[in-house]
């Protein structure tokens, strides 16, 4: 079962009926990973709404530490990151690379940007003691029982960590993908990989599309 | 422009670039939005949310492909949103529905407070203070409090109390004897069970054990030469045995709301049975 072998003499595995099931498998995969990582992040949404619930005071105190413009500026970073990786796929499919590994690495250029953005924010607020759970230390708003401060930081980090992990990987896999270009393992014939890591990227696009409001906008 | 078979639909770039401008667009109108009151949290979330769905339609349709992809991949979508939206309801009506505490009240100071009371304030609650008597006079003449049946005065000639039989008590009238007597525990066992027959109900559920001892002395007042030692030390010893009655915060609502409507019509309905 080699599957190399198999590409070069078939074009695809040999397992598969057709490069299109090939093909058609592999998307379908992904989207049951991407529907799964929206479950697992649905969990931490509907655990913020019902604190949100609880405790509405808390939070609306709470969120004012949060910069609005410093999210939208994100939001615009990720926004744009999403055209230029369907524009990195929509040229691999067309057979110009050069424009594809151009976008590819316009999309990591703007993760790092993210990351960046979320690096300052994330320094300030420990700066700041506003920090999940017992690590809170904000003195000029103490966390209580009846106002627990310490919960909505925990939300949080916890919501927007688990997030911007997920943007630094993938930021590796385009690294990944850009990689499997250069050495000719990704071409207009067999671009599943790059088509793939798109949608996963957008899922964290989307992601964010949710967060955003959630944490800085709404009162 | 792609035929059935044909997995790699050649997208026009145009569609790409739009979606972005969407895209933009209404991220500047919800952070536009975001300096506007709707009026409540509520609204203003679902303002909001209304919004970002509409942005990640544009991104599952477009940039992800959903417009031009299989029904296999759409419909996995759909279903993961419906599951979503099963998760959402049911926390939520779990939530609305809990009537321990309105939304906002923290649950650490109801359950401290449910907590704090103990034998020995019972105890206290037990010898009559000007605060507790005000707090039952508070309650007897409230908003469906025991003055619709007893009268303003305690003379037994309140409205709804018309249509009972046997009518209820005169708290001024000494002549016939009390079924349960007229001591502080033997008012406060009639106001915890009720009277079996009659239309006086037992408001363990409404009333926490201070705001019904609250009530006893205020009643007691009322009274001519209450006795001190009546024929209900044992039932109301074990009422207060019971786990459910002690604690400031009892029954369903922190609040005590008074004598409920339905209760005063459902008693009403059996006396008129008989």
């Amino acid at each position: 079962m080699d599957v190399e072998a198999d590409i070069k003499k078939y074009g695809f595995p040999q397992w598969f009926k057709s490069k299109e099931h090939e093909f058609d498998s592999c998307k379908f995969g992904m989207w049951l990973f991407l529907v799964q990582e929206l479950m697992l992040f649905g969990g931490l949404f509907v655990a913020f709404a019902m604190y949100n619930y609880l405790y509405p005071e808390t939070f609306r105190e709470a969120h004012h530490h949060l910069d609005k413009n410093l999210g939208a500026l994100n939001t615009v970073f990720l926004l744009i990151s999403s055209l230029t990786m369907v524009l990195g796929v929509a040229y691999t499919m067309r057979n110009q690379m050069g424009k594809a590994m151009l976008n590819l690495f316009l999309t990591f250029l703007l993760a790092g940007a993210f990351m960046v953005v979320k690096y300052f924010e994330y320094s300030h607020k420990i700066h700041e003691g506003l920090l999940p759970g017992a690590l809170y230390s904000f003195a000029a708003n103490p966390s209580t029982p009846e106002n627990p401060q310490s919960l909505f930081f925990s939300l949080y980090f916890m919501m927007t960590g688990l997030h911007g992990i997920h943007v630094v990987g993938g930021m590796v896999c385009l690294l990944w993908i850009m990689y499997r270009i250069k050495i000719g393992k990704t071409t207009a014939e067999r671009f599943g990989a790059v088509e793939f890591v798109g949608l996963y990227w957008h899922l964290v696009d989307l992601i964010w599309i949710f967060l955003f409001p959630i944490f800085y906008l709404v009162v | 422009m792609s035929d059935k078979h044909d997995n790699h639909h050649i997208v026009p770039l145009s569609y790409y670039y739009f979606t972005l401008g969407g895209l933009l667009v209404l991220t500047a109108i919800t952070v536009g939005v975001s300096y506007f009151n709707f009026g409540s949290m509520a609204a203003n979330l679902a303002v909001a949310m209304a919004i970002a769905s509409a942005k990640a339609s544009l991104v599952l349709f477009f940039f992800m492909g959903l417009r031009w992809d299989s029904a296999l991949n759409r419909g996995t979508m759909v279903a993961t949103i419906a599951f979503l939206a099963v998760f959402f309801f049911f926390v939520g009506a779990d939530l609305g529905y809990r009537e321990e505490w309105e939304s906002g009240t923290k649950y650490a100071e109801v359950k401290s407070a449910a907590a704090a009371a103990s034998m020995a304030e019972i105890k206290e609650w037990e010898r009559p203070s000007p605060d507790l008597v005000a707090k039952g006079k508070e309650l007897y003449l409230g908003a469906g409090g025991c003055a619709t049946c007893h009268g303003n005065a305690g003379k037994g000639d309140g409205i709804a109390g018309g249509a009972l039989n046997p009518k209820p008590r005169n708290f001024e009238d000494n002549s016939s004897a009390w079924t349960n007597g007229t001591s502080v525990q033997s008012i406060y066992v009639t106001l915890t069970s009720g009277i079996k027959g009659t239309g006086m109900a037992g408001y363990q559920a409404m009333l926490s054990p201070k705001d019904r001892l609250a009530l006893t002395h205020f009643i007691r007042t009322i009274i001519p030469d209450p006795q001190g030692n009546g024929k209900v030390d044992a039932q109301y010893a074990s009422i207060l045995k019971d786990k459910d009655s002690i604690g400031e915060e009892g029954g369903a609502s922190s609040q005590s709301k008074g004598i409920p409507i339905d209760l005063a019509i459902d008693q009403m309905l059996k006396e008129k049975k008989k």
